[in-house]
């Protein structure tokens, strides 16, 4: 009886353990490459061991070659790796919906054109701190239309120009991290689709422009300032024009004002959890704002904000009606009274003294 | 023409949180990891690491490298113990690496 290749895949497909698949594929020729097409993902982590580097710069092109339907592919610190090593990615033309490639310092722009034009059908693409500029963006921009997760953490020299061709090129983009990229003001969001939905920004230096252009489409739903490189005060205004925000992370931003916490606090409703930990420049003023308009907020990171007082602490325990965790330690005016009589007065909100970086949903899950 | 009102400020290079006053450096002829550092005699807003004991340009010391205390950004030592007479006088004193400090607005 001779059983065809979708027989074999179901069967196959039924094997939990690791050694039964080996065992499966060593049997023949033909089972081995029911084994191998039935591989979806291919993940090469981060080792101690600095000679696991060198074996994937070897093997990389080999098994590219024998796992032809993967649909997601992931190299990390091969800091070795080539362009060229990235040829193989041809095979997946049709398949491979994902890719990663973290500290691979040697990919530059002529490695991402090629995944860009052998791979079309990408949605979800990870560079982080890769060796490219603009002109691989653009190449990103004009072939993978698809593209809705994208990755560009500490690739330091792009700038908003690449940007701006991605925001034009791929017009599903619904979540961009953009952290560490020090030449990224914002103003390459212009003209923005209103389905990207998050963006990660930490460490980097929108101006009031760039902020004004990455909210304009109006579907933000999530927005990571935190930790920016300067003394900038981020203006509230620009945010009015993002009412769709629930998430917005402004953590050590200590230069930001009354005025721009008090617009922000009118102009996103629906703003569920907010970080202002380590803005120092908010006083009570801001405070009794935030008390007043973020009615539906859930979640208030105050960690070490220099001036949160009793009175501060207080308007907010009368206003936030839906606050259910406060995050605060090392504010140094609160006093026990004033804690006291907060916790007196809102029982039903939960005091959490640790500091949390990131806020809201972990981001890389859109990447998995 | 700025007029200069209060005391001139250092502040961290990442985050902008004030560390040191002008008034109080001691010496500006020192060398630090990443190039020129100074010598001061207070800071403020620093948190200060674990002691070691390093040999720097001067001789053996035990320091404690010291960091922003909102960034936690390395900005210098705090020198602990000095083990020659002549380095004596460092001990209690703030090394900030010029690299990692800015001036505030003078």
């Amino acid at each position: 009886m001779n059983l065809s290749d979708d027989c074999l895949v179901s069967i196959f497909q039924k094997l939990q353990n690791g050694t039964d698949r080996n065992s499966f594929g060593l049997t023949c020729h033909r089972w081995l490459h029911i084994q191998n097409i039935s591989r979806r993902s291919l993940t090469l982590h981060f080792s101690y061991e600095t000679t696991a580097y060198q074996s994937y710069v070897r093997y990389l092109p080999t098994l590219l070659n024998r796992f032809s339907h993967l649909t997601s592919v992931s190299v990390a610190g091969c800091t070795e790796l080539p362009d060229s090593a990235l040829a193989g990615l041809k095979n997946l033309k049709t398949s491979l919906r994902s890719l990663s490639l973290y500290c691979c310092f040697k990919i530059t722009d002529e490695g991402v054109t090629q995944v860009a034009i052998q791979c079309n059908r990408l949605v979800s693409l990870t560079l982080y701190r890769c060796n490219i500029t603009d002109v691989g963006l653009e190449k990103i921009a004009n072939f993978c239309e698809l593209l809705e997760n994208l990755n560009l953490s500490y690739c330091v020299n792009i700038s908003d120009f690449g940007i701006l061709a991605l925001t034009r090129g791929c017009r599903l983009l619904h979540v961009l991290v953009v952290s560490g990229c020090r030449d990224v003001v914002g103003t390459g969001l212009r003209g923005c689709s209103e389905r990207l939905e998050y963006i990660e920004a930490e460490c980097c230096m929108f101006t009031r422009e760039g902020l004004l252009e990455a909210v304009s489409a109006g579907g933000l739903k999530y927005l990571n300032l935190s930790s920016p490189r300067c003394s900038m005060n981020i203006d509230g205004i620009a945010l009015v024009l993002a009412p769709r925000l629930q998430i917005l992370n402004l953590r050590l931003c200590r230069f930001i004002s009354n005025e721009s916490i008090a617009t922000i606090s009118k102009a996103c409703p629906l703003l569920e959890e907010w970080s202002v930990a380590v803005c120092h420049e908010i006083g009570a003023l801001g405070w009794g704002e935030i008390g007043l308009n973020c009615c539906n907020l859930q979640v208030l990171h105050v960690n070490r904000c220099r001036n949160l007082c009793d009175r501060g602490l207080e308007a907010l325990g009368e206003g936030c009606g839906r606050l259910r965790v406060l995050h605060m330690h090392g504010c140094k005016k609160v006093s026990h009274m004033g804690l006291e009589l907060f916790r007196l007065r809102r029982s039903d909100v939960e005091i959490r003294s640790e500091e949390r970086v990131s806020i809201g949903p972990r981001i890389y899950d859109f990447f998995a | 023409m700025a007029e200069l009102v209060g005391p001139r400020l250092y502040s961290c290079c990442n985050c902008g949180n004030h560390v040191c006053l002008h008034d109080d450096i001691i010496s500006k002829d020192f060398q630090g990891r990443n190039g020129r550092a100074f010598l001061f005699s207070h800071t403020m807003n620093i948190v200060v690491g674990p002691k070691e004991d390093r040999q720097l340009m001067t001789g053996l010391h035990t320091v404690a490298d010291i960091y922003c205390s909102d960034c936690r950004e390395v900005l210098g030592w705090k020198y602990e113990k000095a083990y020659e007479e002549s380095q004596k006088y460092k001990e209690g004193k703030f090394i900030l690496e010029k690299p990692k400090i800015v001036k505030e607005n003078w």
